[in-house]
């Protein structure tokens, strides 16, 4: 099958490994969707998907349709992206927060295309007995997020392990676990704990941020608990269980990569009318 | 350089019909080289009129005070009796705000004018810049302190980078520089003692909206929340600013584009240039 859509990711453009976006609204998008590959250098496509790549001049160059995808406000740390916006076709985003943001910019349009999880990847807990542990994964320079809920975890002596990345480990876990690890490893990991806990991200770019976490943990089964009362009720095996069920069907119903690739199809057909290709 | 300036390795009286000299506060330090190059070139020129232009003010308390043997007011009152004696029989003083005149107590007001093409209005990236001296003592006089604590709230509290030309980014060229002055949403201008700021004026004339602080004469010109924002001496509040223009990006631009329109009226190379000759003619 000879690929006309590309993905530059972030992952690839900065030579690193395992980036959580890259993955999950590149690589994931690509299991299923025959058409689209990651950019290879050199090679003609007739669309590029920018994932959080500003690379003006390619932009300014590639004649085909260009689509700038964003996860993060990057220019609260000053990255130039007026200039990539207005010579991209259009511009998608992980939450409509960011969205409203970039509107702002550009007339062109921006569509919200969320953070969806790729099913096939991760297995699913069954739920016994009351409660022991806990888990947060992400980025060490997120961590801080935990630090209001160590005193709860406490009093109701749930053990917290923490899959980061190390920079540093959490010192208030009662386990770290150094990511990146494979999926196994990851399942293996989350599954041996309960359910997760990811408090309200209530730092100023805390908006932004996608729902991600939460729909990969609802996508192995695992509750979220959000606050104290969340985290009470999950102290119970049944309430987990039955969380845990809710949750699933609707990962399965709404945060299916799938639906992403058809968002994605959808906004590249609407780009083709409108330049009448 | 423009065509008709060229260097010249020294003085040949009677080739001349005027001087322009150029000083600051600093120049009234004997330690400093500033104040040499002056006294040293103004030692030859003895039979033609001189204007000199006064880039300074007499805030300078990190180095006055001690001289004065005093408080800030003493340290004022020192450098504007050392300033007379410095420029006496010098034809005129210019200098470049109101307030700089009010605090020397005597000289002429020229504010500065800028060629409106030489300044790019370029579609604008939603960030916030600044461009202050990084060198010498003037901590407060340049704003330093003002602007540190600015860019740690803004961080802090809003998640936004506030970033400084000539330190975060380097500019290879004139053109590098009006390039990204000239994308820039907002400028943040911090100085409390510098009078007239010209990269004030500079994103004012690229379109950048203008956040600044009230002094020498920034209220005269900027009426706040229409042609740009006036900040109180406080961190919290201009943060508070910046954050609102950066996050309301159609309504700055707006802002940013009637600051343009002040700068073309109030800062323009035209009035600049006439003011300059009246007084050229004036004292020939």
């Amino acid at each position: 099958m000879n690929k006309t859509i590309a993905f530059l990711t972030f992952e690839r453009w900065h030579n690193k490994k395992n980036i959580g976006s890259s993955r999950i609204r590149a690589k994931w998008l690509i299991n299923y969707w025959k058409e689209a590959e990651m950019l290879e250098q050199g090679k003609e496509y007739s669309v590029v998907i920018f994932q959080k790549v500003y690379w003006k001049d390619y932009v300014k160059v590639f004649k085909g349709i260009k689509i700038l995808d964003l996860c993060d406000p990057d220019w609260y740390d000053t990255v130039p992206m007026k200039e990539i916006i207005d010579n991209c076709h259009a511009i998608t985003t992980s939450t409509e927060t960011l969205a409203e943001a970039v509107r702002q910019f550009t007339d062109k349009p921006v569509i919200c295309i969320p953070d969806r999880v790729d099913l096939e990847k991760y297995e699913q807990k069954k739920h016994k007995g009351k409660a022991k542990k806990v888990c947060w994964f992400g980025y060490s320079h997120n961590t801080k997020v935990l630090d209001v809920v160590i005193p709860t975890l406490k009093k109701y002596e749930l053990e917290l392990i923490v899959i980061s990345d190390f920079r540093p480990p959490y010192s208030k876990a009662d386990e770290n676990v150094k990511y990146p690890i494979s999926i196994k490893e990851f399942n293996e990991q989350v599954l041996k704990c309960d359910f997760m806990i990811m408090p309200e991200d209530e730092r100023p770019r805390g908006r932004f941020k996608s729902n991600n976490k939460t729909i990969i943990s609802w996508a192995m089964g695992m509750p979220v608990a959000k606050n104290g009362k969340d985290l009470i009720r999950f102290l119970d095996e049944n309430e987990r269980q039955k969380e845990a069920d809710k949750r699933l069907k609707e990962v399965k119903e709404r945060w299916d990569v799938k639906s992403s690739v058809l968002a994605y199809k959808k906004l590249i057909d609407d780009i083709k009318k409108e330049k009448n290709i | 350089m423009p065509e008709c300036l060229k260097w010249i390795p020294y003085y040949e009286k009677g080739k001349y019909d005027l001087a322009i000299l150029h000083i600051d506060q600093q120049c009234l330090l004997d330690d400093l080289g500033k104040s040499v190059l002056f006294k040293e070139i103004r030692k030859q020129i003895n039979d033609i009129p001189i204007i000199v232009i006064n880039h300074g003010t007499p805030t300078y308390p990190e180095r006055f005070n001690d001289l004065a043997k005093g408080t800030d007011k003493d340290g004022i009152e020192w450098a504007k009796k050392e300033m007379k004696k410095l420029l006496e029989g010098v034809s005129e003083m210019v200098v470049n705000s109101h307030q700089a005149k009010e605090e020397w107590g005597w000289g002429k007001t020229i504010i500065h004018g800028l060629d409106e093409n030489e300044w790019w209005d370029l579609p604008k990236d939603p960030r916030v810049v600044t461009f202050i001296s990084g060198g010498g003592i003037g901590t407060k006089y340049y704003g330093r302190l003002f602007f540190n604590e600015t860019r740690n709230v803004l961080l802090e509290k809003y998640g936004i980078h506030l970033l400084w030309i000539g330190e975060d980014k380097l500019c290879t060229d004139w053109n590098d520089y009006r390039d990204f002055l000239g994308r820039s949403l907002v400028y943040f201008n911090p100085t409390f003692g510098s009078p007239m700021p010209r990269t004030r004026t500079e994103a004012m004339m690229s379109g950048a909206c203008i956040i600044t602080t009230k002094y020498h004469d920034a209220d005269k010109f900027i009426q706040d929340g229409v042609n740009g924002f006036l900040c109180k001496n406080n961190p919290e509040h201009a943060a508070e600013k910046i954050a609102w223009a950066i996050n309301n990006y159609r309504e700055t631009i707006k802002i940013g584009q009637k600051g343009k329109q002040t700068a073309l009226k109030e800062f323009s190379g035209e009035r600049f240039r006439k003011e300059w000759m009246d007084l050229i003619n004036k004292t020939l």
